[in-house]
């Protein structure tokens, strides 16, 4: 039953129980015992025909007696009568609380100490990595895929590339509050012949030996004048705001000259969604500790 | 007794009523009392009505069979709670008409899956899922990306259950059908799918 019900209800429900069960003993009873009221009823066809009187069969009794005897017992032990708990006091919040403490006992307590162990202990330990591994793959794995690789534009997490930043520091950050990334559309404001030349620089940006032609040097000079708040001016990113590396291998949109020309001109959006409600801050420590071990420089 | 007995047996209309009577013990003990029960009927704090986005999807939700596979009710289990979040409790489904508990998990369970994932995940995943979750036996609803929005009912259903107490304004029934044109029903159920126990 609801563990707050109001006074009157209490006896609405402590009361209907009561009397439905003793009105079910004495019909019962009546039943089984109905003393010498029958003679009189009996009604005689035929001069010897009769219906008799036989009562229901006795294991048929027992199993009500002993029914109304467990009731009964089971009553006054587990929760039944308005919010009379029972003796054994069970209601579903201490349950919970319990098996939460055996759990915390017998698990948790264990990895208390992990606690206290920074990344570097953390990527040394094999059983806190194996456990990282576990929490990836239950709760980042849809979007970053099984193994961290990345998948539909969800960034891999293996390379040594980090959009907000490498350090252990960083990537607690982005795992507790998210990270929203943003590239705004810049077609309306470059026009499509600009978009190529930007495209055309953006992708010859780490090439030393780039042919500089003229339109090379437009598409440098809007490149200035319009990325370098976030790709700076070398093209390596800013990991603060979010802006990417754009000289290495790693292009998460493509990397042809039509994708890069697409995600100037229609921009890119990506969400990284906050845990902090979904995970124990041991839990980020240990997913941060195991993706720094992930991740790699890519040959 | 036994007149008593004679009596109920050859009135039928008594027995029916005897029956009747007998038969609803049960559930005058069990349910009439939750029925004023004020605390159940009050809502979680921050709690908000849909809007008429977030309704659109919750009706697309109903129409293609979601709570077949998927329940919004967490368990007060430890295993429910560590899973998908603290537990459920009545005051979050008030705005819910009707509640989509659901009473099988073939799929998560979704009472708190808000803000889990980003939009653009929600989209692939619902055009095909296995795009993102390889062993995933979930059915693809590809074309709820290229479906718009009938948004013909929906002030009807709004001045609904604002007669029903949803504290819903005469302004946001008006501008109903206008915040609906050019959606489609994907953007719909994901607005659905991201305020699911955010409060």
């Amino acid at each position: 039953m609801s563990a707050n019900l109001p006074l009157f209800w209490q006896f609405w429900v402590a009361g209907l129980t009561i009397i439905s069960l003793i009105f079910l003993a004495i019909l019962v009873a009546r039943v089984y015992f109905p003393g010498s009221q029958h003679a009189e009823e009996e009604v005689v066809w035929d001069g010897d025909l009769v219906e008799g009187v036989s009562p229901p069969p006795s294991w048929w009794f027992w199993l009500i007696v002993s029914a109304l005897f467990f009731s009964v017992i089971y009553m006054i032990f587990y929760p039944s009568l308005g919010n009379y708990n029972g003796l054994f006091d069970l209601t579903t919040a201490k349950r919970y609380t319990e098996s939460k403490e055996n759990i915390d006992n017998k698990y948790y307590k264990k990895l208390a100490k992990l606690d206290s162990l920074d990344s570097k202990s953390l990527q040394k330990n094999a059983q806190a990595m194996q456990l990282a591994s576990n929490i990836f793959a239950q709760n980042c794995s849809a979007c970053h895929g099984k193994n961290a690789l990345g998948q539909n534009a969800f960034p891999n997490l293996t390379d040594e590339n980090w959009q907000w930043g490498g350090a252990n520091s960083q990537i607690i950050q982005t795992i507790t509050n998210g990270r929203t990334g943003s590239m705004p559309a810049w077609k309306a404001i470059l026009g499509d012949e600009n978009v190529t030349k930007v495209a055309a620089y953006v992708k010859s940006i780490k090439t030393i030996n780039a042919k500089k032609d003229k339109s090379h040097a437009e598409g440098k000079a809007k490149y200035q004048q319009f990325c370098i708040a976030c790709h700076g001016a070398n093209g390596k990113g800013n990991p603060a705001l979010g802006g990417v590396d754009l000289t290495d291998n790693i292009w998460r949109f493509g990397g042809d000259l039509e994708s890069i020309k697409h995600s100037i001109a229609l921009g890119r959006s990506g969400i990284m969604p906050a845990q902090k409600d979904r995970l124990s801050t041991l839990q980020i420590k240990l997913l941060a500790a195991w993706l720094q071990k992930s991740s790699q420089p890519q040959k | 007794m036994l007149k008593l007995h004679k009596t109920i047996e050859s009135n039928s209309a008594l027995l029916i009523f005897g029956i009747l009577i007998v038969a609803s013990i049960g559930g005058f003990v069990q349910i009439l009392p939750n029925l004023f029960d004020e605390s159940l009927r009050k809502g979680v704090e921050n709690l908000k009505p849909y809007t008429a986005l977030e309704l659109t999807g919750r009706d697309i939700y109903i129409r293609e069979g979601c709570v077949g596979c998927h329940s919004q009710q967490i368990r007060p289990l430890v295993a429910e709670v560590m899973r998908y979040g603290k537990k459920s409790v009545s005051g979050e489904f008030i705005y819910d008409r009707p509640f989509l508990w659901g009473s099988k998990r073939t799929g998560p369970d979704l009472a708190r899956i808000g803000g889990k994932y980003s939009d653009k995940w929600h989209k692939l995943h619902l055009i095909k899922p296995q795009s993102v979750v390889p062993e995933s036996i979930m059915p693809a609803y590809p074309w709820l990306a290229k479906t718009q929005i009938n948004a013909n009912s929906i002030q009807a259903k709004l001045q609904l259950l604002q007669k029903m107490g949803h504290p819903y304004s005469d302004l946001q029934i008006q501008n109903a059908k206008q915040n609906l044109t050019s959606k489609t029903e994907m953007q719909a159920i994901i607005a659905y799918l991201q305020v699911l126990g955010t409060y």
